[in-house]
This record gives structure tokens, C-alpha cells and sequence, in this order.
């Protein structure tokens, strides 16, 4: 049951059969149902979502007809499709019916009622108030299908509905018998036009959804090429054109998508990302030139690259910048959005996953207090010239090994620092050490022991963060910490160096 | 008959040429106005010239010796550290493959220096040729406050000579780690020599010092050989990290364990 908010009360919008059963009308206050039938499930209805929903629904129903549009009438929703001409493509209109409820069942859709009829009206009103789920009506069938149908489905507002019904007048039948100047001069000239409408005597004619298609540039070559230098000319071609495309619709491309088109029907593809939305001509060149050099020796042209597709994958509106008068922070403005488009040319070249920009996370255990290697995700590059804030009390190394490295120690039992340690192959006396600081893995890493971490420096001067894993006396099965690549414990505890202080 | 002109007037016309030849990059403001970032500890800045770190300079740092290199790095990362506070832009730190034997950047440990982690772009580990394309396009771009190479293999003559152009037109030290067992960096204009050292003991440490205890471990500490292309001898001196101010402090004196020795005491500690 879903509820909204109306006239300082929870009212009910939408209920399900069961709780219709039990007492839930539409319009009813929330807390009357709740007194008569405890047991509800109530959700809050989301119009905007559910709209945005049916849109979605609409589009994926293009397969069916190009011609889509998504359809609300109250509580109702609907997509009407016009159907002229595509049904052949399904064998006939039987088969696009088949179809149609095959894969709406398989979507999970499998309430759905479908009408077919001479005009989007008729079959609307069929599929709201016919007597079956799947209805398909011709012209010489339509007045007897629709005649015993109530008159809401003329769509009609509902003061007119309702002096429909006092002057008795409660089918679509009914309305028909009756003389049609004399419907006109009692309720409006819009029962008549409706009428119409509904007989397929006036064309009701769809306003599909506009398509919608991602924002791209072609460029098609005379003859073919194939060295880098005319395949990087090619690609700044296609971004010029693609960068005006992108200007005028206001948007901004974060990925693109290249592709160069091969003799013989085998295309190559060339991805590039950019870490805040582009629609410069330069920059979109730029990192494509660099993601083609950095391919340059796995790039096959064959014989001969004809012509080529840049596509923005993902377009995204541009935000307005606004443009400080203060010339420090135009400068530093400046500054960000130059190490934004280095960093975009370091990945297009080098590949996202050698170039990593560190990134704090709100957690204490080391491998999860930092992102891993930066993708392209958004750039918020931080104010550049402020220091960052550490919470106090976090001693961390700034250099770690990736994964900890194992180590041997001798260490007092149950929780003393380590006085000798064994790691890559050179015996260590520790002579200062600070700690445990215990970290402990979340609950729902319940298998990775608990670490135990200390500071130590050993005889000249090396100061390292090492850990240990598990305590002296566990059992060895749940002290084994698995993602670190150490060999099986022997015992309970296993001693790792994990960073280095300088 | 031709009258050979004077030393301080070939001086002036040495410093006239210079002007003209770097007056367009920030470099050669820099070197006309004299741009450097100060360590924050006066003796430091003196030895590198007067002021501190130069900038558009390559400014090598190693590991005194073969020893253990990663006092060098974490030098290296202070001295940058140093350079963003003053100067805006990304601190780039660009890698060789051997460099996890050093370890790589934390985010927190950075965070812990005084280093924004969002204002570092770590990018390795990289093949010699792709490094140095790294490290020219980083200062050919702009927009880089800093920036740190560990590369694998010292670069050649060529590659520093175009590294130290790239470095000029930016303005940003570039901060090489040498490798100490090959052949110093040519054109490097600072070069320093570093070696770990124990930290000192804290100052209450003799006085209540619990049965049974570890001594704490200090603030890194180090040995430092400054030295300047035309400067003469290094300069030697210790200096430690100040966690409270993220600035390199004084850090002479004895560590806390030289044994034998009953007298002698440093700013801080005294010998045990």
C-alpha cells in the first residue's frame, strides 16, 4: 500500500488487492485503515519516480514500434504504442502480442493488460476496463466491445462523469443510443468529441518520446590510412565536430568511445576517460592522441583505417562555472584545472591504474584508509594550497609495503614489542618501540584475526610499523591472516613490517 | 687595437644574456627574483643557497653510501612537503618498478606530514622511457607544485639536461632519488647525502624511565651532506622532522643509546 502525504494527513494513493479486501480505499486517511487492520505495509508513493519509471519502461518498448509514448490518467499508467505497419515484422499481430507478453512477464510484468484496437483511445479504454487481460479488437467488433464499458474510460472530467451517471447514462452503450445533439447541449461539445475519439471518427494521433541519442561525430576518408600521425589527425577531426555537437546541447563527455573503422568489417576500438565532463576540442584531442600513442604497438590498421566514430558515452550537463574576480583564487582555480587535465593525460597514456591519486577513508585498518588505485572517477581535486587536518592520536608511516612483507620477531608474550626481528634475511635489534595500538577488522570480516601494531626503530636508525597478527596461544586456524600472502601460521601469531617511517 | 673588457663587466653582460634568455619562464623570474621555498630550519636553507629549496632546479637526493635508501625518500617527501605549502599545484611523485622495495606513499602517513593526500598524483610503476615522458609532461603542463622522481636507472646526460629545461619552464624543484651506488646526477644543482640516523630520546625519558620499558621511538633524525654545484665542500649537518609543525628542525646532539658515553647532551635528550 503506498501512501503520500495530503490535506495535513497520510492518505492512501494506491493499495493492493489484499488490502482493498481488508478495508483500504484510495483517498482514505492512513491512521483509520491502521485502527481497522494493524498489519499494513505501507510505503511512501514516489509519482516522480514512478513517471520516470514508465519512461524508462517506454523506451525499452521501442522494439516493439518506434512510435512509444507513456500514458497517465490518475492512478493509471499506461504506454500507448501505434503499432501501423510493424506487426508483420512478429508474423502478425498475434504473434507481437505473444511477444509483447512473453517478455513483460519475464520482466516481472506479468499483470499487464494489453489492447489492440483501431485507435489509441479504444484500445486505452478496452485495456482499463475490458474483461480480459489481452484484448484485440477490430473496427466491425469495436461498437459491441466497447458499448457495456463504464463511461470513465471516456476521459472525461469528473464533474461531467458524474452527471453522466444521474442522468443514468453509465455505459459507453448507453451514451451511444442517446442523440447526440441533445448530449452535446446537456453535458459539453467534449462527450461528443470524445465519442469520436473513442469510435476512431477523429484521428487521435500519438506525441511519441523524442529519441534520444547519445551526442557523436562521423568522418569518413577518401582513401584509407594508417600511420599514427593521420589516425591522431583523424581523431582530432572527429573531436572538433563532436566538441561543437557537445557546446551546443550544453553537455560534457566523461568517457569516450572511438571507433576506426578497418577494411574487410573488423573496427578497433579506443576507449579514453576524462575525470570532469569535457567539450573542449583540444582536450578531447589530446587524450585520445595519447590513448592511440599508447596503443600504437597492439593497433593493427590492416589495410587502411576508412573512417572513424567518436562517441560520448556518457554526456552529462555541464555546470555553469562562475569566474572569481579575486586573482588568488583565479590562479589557484587555474592551477586545479591544470593538474585536473594532467592527470587525464597521464591515465589516457599511461593507463588509470598507474596513476593514483591517495584519497583518505574513514577507516582504521591500513589497506582500507586509503582508495586503491584511482580510476576515473570524479576529480574534486581539493583546495591546493591547504594543508590537510590528520586526526590527532594516528601515528602512520608514509611509505607502506604492498602487501605487508612477513617477518620473524621475538617478542615477549602476550602483547610486547618485538626485541629482535627477522626480515629479509638481516636479524634486527629493536632498541625503541611504541605501542599495541590494536586494530580490529570489521564484524563482517569476522575470519581476519586482530593486529596488534608498533612503532620501532631498530640499532641504526631504520624505523618500521610492523604488526602482528592473531595473538601468542590462539588457535592457528583463526589467527591465519588470509589476504596478507603469508604462508600457513605455525602458531597463532605471525609478525609482519608493513611501513616504514624514514 | 682591441681592449679586452673587464671581469665585472662580462659579469654584467653574462647576467644581461641569462635575463633575456629565461625571461619568459617562471625560472628565470625565479632566478632573477630569487625564488625558494624555505625547510624551515635556517642552517638547511643556508647550506641549499640562501633561502632553501630552489625552485626550477634539479635538487638530487641520496642515500649516503648504499645504505638504506628509505631515509632518502622520506627526505625527499619532506622537502616537498616544504614546496607545496608555498607553492600551488599537484605533488607529483612518479615511480620506477623497484620502488615498492621502498615502499609507496599512504594516504594517512601522508596526510600525517602535512601532505593533502588529494594533492598528490602518485603514477608508477613505470619504465625508465615512459618515467621521464612522466616527468617532462608533469612539468611541461603546469599546474605541478612538486615533484619526486625515483626512477630505476639514473637518467643520462640528455634526459637530466631535459629534465632540468622542463624543470626551469615550470618552476617546481624536481626532486631526483640517486641512486647511491651509480654515478651522480650531472646537472643537478643541490645534491644531498643522507643517512639515518637513531632518533633522540624524549626529554623525560632519563629522569622516569619505567622498569622494564622500551625507550619511545622519536621523530626521524638525519645526517645531511648539502652540497651546491660550485659551492665548494658539503655542508654536513643532523637535522630531525617536527611532527608538531611538519617543518625539518635542529637535530644535532647524541641519540639516546651512543654507548660509553656519560656526558654530553643534545637540545632535547641526553645520553644514556
Amino acid at each position: 500500500m503506498l501512501v503520500t502525504h495530503e490535506r495535513s494527513a497520510l492518505r492512501i494513493t494506491t493499495a493492493c488487492a489484499r488490502a482493498r479486501k481488508a478495508g483500504a480505499i484510495p483517498g482514505d486517511a492512513l491512521s483509520d485503515v491502521r485502527a481497522r487492520v494493524p498489519a499494513l505495509v505501507v510505503a511512501h508513493a514516489d509519482p516522480a519516480g514512478d513517471l520516470a519509471a514508465l519512461e524508462r519502461l517506454a523506451r525499452r518498448m521501442r522494439r516493439w514500434s518506434p512510435w512509444v509514448k507513456p500514458v497517465t490518467e490518475g492512478t493509471v499508467h499506461g504506454i500507448a504504442l501505434d503499432i501501423t505497419g510493424v506487426a508483420h515484422l512478429f508474423g502478425d499481430e498475434t504473434g507481437l502480442v505473444s511477444d509483447m507478453t512473453t517478455t513483460l512477464t519475464g520482466a516481472g510484468l506479468a499483470g499487464a493488460r494489453i489492447a489492440l484496437a483501431p485507435g489509441f483511445a479504444a484500445a486505452w479504454a478496452l485495456a482499463v476496463a475490458g474483461r480480459s487481460a489481452c484484448i484485440r479488437v477490430d473496427s466491425q467488433r469495436l461498437v459491441p466491445a466497447l458499448a457495456p464499458l463504464p463511461v470513465e474510460v471516456l476521459r472525461l472530467p469528473p464533474a461531467i462523469v458524474r452527471a453522466l451517471r444521474l442522468a443514468g447514462l453509465r455505459t459507453i452503450g448507453h451514451v451511444l443510443a442517446g442523440p447526440r445533439a441533445v448530449l452535446g447541449h446537456r453535458f459539453g461539445a467534449l462527450v461528443g468529441t470524445r465519442l469520436d475519439t473513442l469510435m476512431g471518427k477523429v484521428r487521435d494521433p500519438l506525441d511519441p518520446l523524442p529519441h534520444r541519442t547519445r551526442p557523436h561525430a562521423v568522418r569518413r576518408l577518401l582513401e584509407p590510412v594508417s600511420a599514427l600521425e593521420a589516425l591522431q589527425a583523424l581523431a582530432g577531426d572527429l573531436a572538433a565536430d563532436l566538441a561543437t555537437r557537445l557546446q551546443e546541447a550544453g553537455l560534457g563527455a566523461r568517457r569516450l568511445s572511438l571507433r576506426l573503422w578497418r577494411g574487410g568489417g573488423v573496427d578497433l576500438q579506443i576507449d579514453a576517460a576524462a575525470s570532469t565532463p569535457e567539450a573542449d576540442a583540444g582536450r578531447l584531442a589530446r587524450l585520445l592522441c595519447h590513448r592511440l600513442e599508447a596503443g600504437a604497438d597492439r593497433l593493427d590498421p590492416g589495410f587502411g583505417i576508412e573512417g572513424g566514430l567518436l562517441m560520448a558515452c556518457d554526456p552529462v550537463r555541464r555546470a555553469a562555472r562562475q569566474v572569481d574576480l579575486d586573482p588568488d583564487a583565479a590562479e589557484r582555480a587555474g592551477a586545479r584545472e591544470a593538474a585536473r587535465n594532467l592527470a587525464d593525460r597521464l591515465r589516457a597514456r599511461l593507463g588509470a591504474e598507474r596513476v593514483r591519486r591517495p584519497r583518505l577513508n574513514d577507516a582504521w585498518l591500513p589497506e582500507d584508509a586509503e582508495d586503491g588505485p584511482g580510476g576515473t572517477r570524479p576529480a574534486d581535486i581539493p583546495a591546493l594550497v591547504q594543508p590537510c587536518q590528520m586526526a590527532p592520536g594516528r601515528t602512520r608511516p608514509t611509505l607502506v609495503y604492498r602487501p605487508p612483507e612477513p617477518a620473524e620477531a621475538v617478542a615477549e608474550a602476550p602483547d610486547g614489542p618485538p626485541r629482535l626481528l627477522r626480515w629479509r634475511r638481516q636479524i634486527l635489534t629493536i632498541v625503541a618501540a611504541d605501542g599495541p595500538e590494536r586494530l580490529c577488522p570489521p564484524w563482517w570480516r569476522g575470519h581476519e584475526p586482530t593486529r596488534d601494531y608498533y612503532r620501532v626503530e631498530t640499532a641504526d636508525g631504520r624505523r618500521l610499523w610492523v604488526f602482528r597478527a592473531g595473538m601468542y596461544g590462539a588457535p592457528a586456524d583463526t589467527a591465519v591472516p588470509q589476504d596478507l600472502g603469508a604462508p600457513p601460521p605455525p602458531s597463532g601469531a605471525r609478525w609482519f613490517v608493513h611501513g616504514r617511517f624514514g | 687595437m682591441t681592449t679586452r673588457p673587464s671581469g665585472a663587466a662580462l659579469d654584467q653582460l653574462r647576467r644581461a644574456i641569462s635575463t633575456i634568455e629565461h625571461r619568459d619562464s617562471p625560472c628565470g623570474r625565479a632566478r632573477v627574483g630569487g625564488a625558494r621555498f624555505s625547510t624551515g630550519h635556517a642552517p638547511l636553507d643556508a647550506a641549499l643557497g640562501g633561502g632553501g629549496l630552489p625552485g626550477g632546479a634539479l635538487v638530487e637526493v641520496r642515500a649516503e653510501g648504499g645504505r638504506d635508501t628509505v631515509g632518502s625518500v622520506a627526505v625527499a617527501l619532506g622537502l616537498g612537503a616544504q614546496v607545496l605549502r608555498a607553492r600551488p599545484g599537484l605533488g607529483v611523485w612518479i615511480h620506477g618498478r623497484r620502488a615498492g622495495d621502498d615502499g609507496l606513499p599512504h594516504a594517512p602517513g601522508l596526510a600525517a606530514a602535512g601532505i593533502a593526500p588529494g594533492r598528490m598524483l602518485v603514477v608508477g610503476p613505470l619504465a625508465p622511457d615512459l618515467l621521464l615522458w612522466a616527468a617532462e609532461e608533469c612539468l611541461m603542463a603546469g599546474g605541478v607544485g612538486a615533484l619526486v622522481l625515483q626512477p630505476d636507472i639514473a637518467p643520462g646526460l640528455v634526459a637530466a639536461r631535459r629534465l632540468l629545461l622542463a624543470g626551469e619552464r615550470c618552476g617546481a624543484p624536481v626532486l631526483v632519488l640517486g641512486d647511491p651506488r651509480l654515478a651522480p646526477l650531472a646537472p643537478a644543482r643541490v645534491r644531498l647525502e643522507v643517512r639515518t640516523l637513531p632518533s633522540r630520546a624524549p626529554p623525560w625519558w632519563a629522569d622516569r624511565r619505567p622498569a622494564g620499558w622500551m625507550m619511545p621511538v622519536g621523530a626521524p633524525r638525519w645526517q645531511l651532506q648539502v652540497g651546491r654545484r660550485g659551492a665548494g665542500a658539503p655542508h654536513e649537518m643532523e637535522v630531525e622532522w617536527d611532527h608538531g609543525t611538519h617543518r625539518f628542525r635542529d637535530g644535532s646532539g647524541l641519540a639516546h643509546r651512543t654507548p660509553g658515553l656519560v656526558v654530553g647532551s643534545g637540545q632535547h635528550g641526553r645520553a644514556a
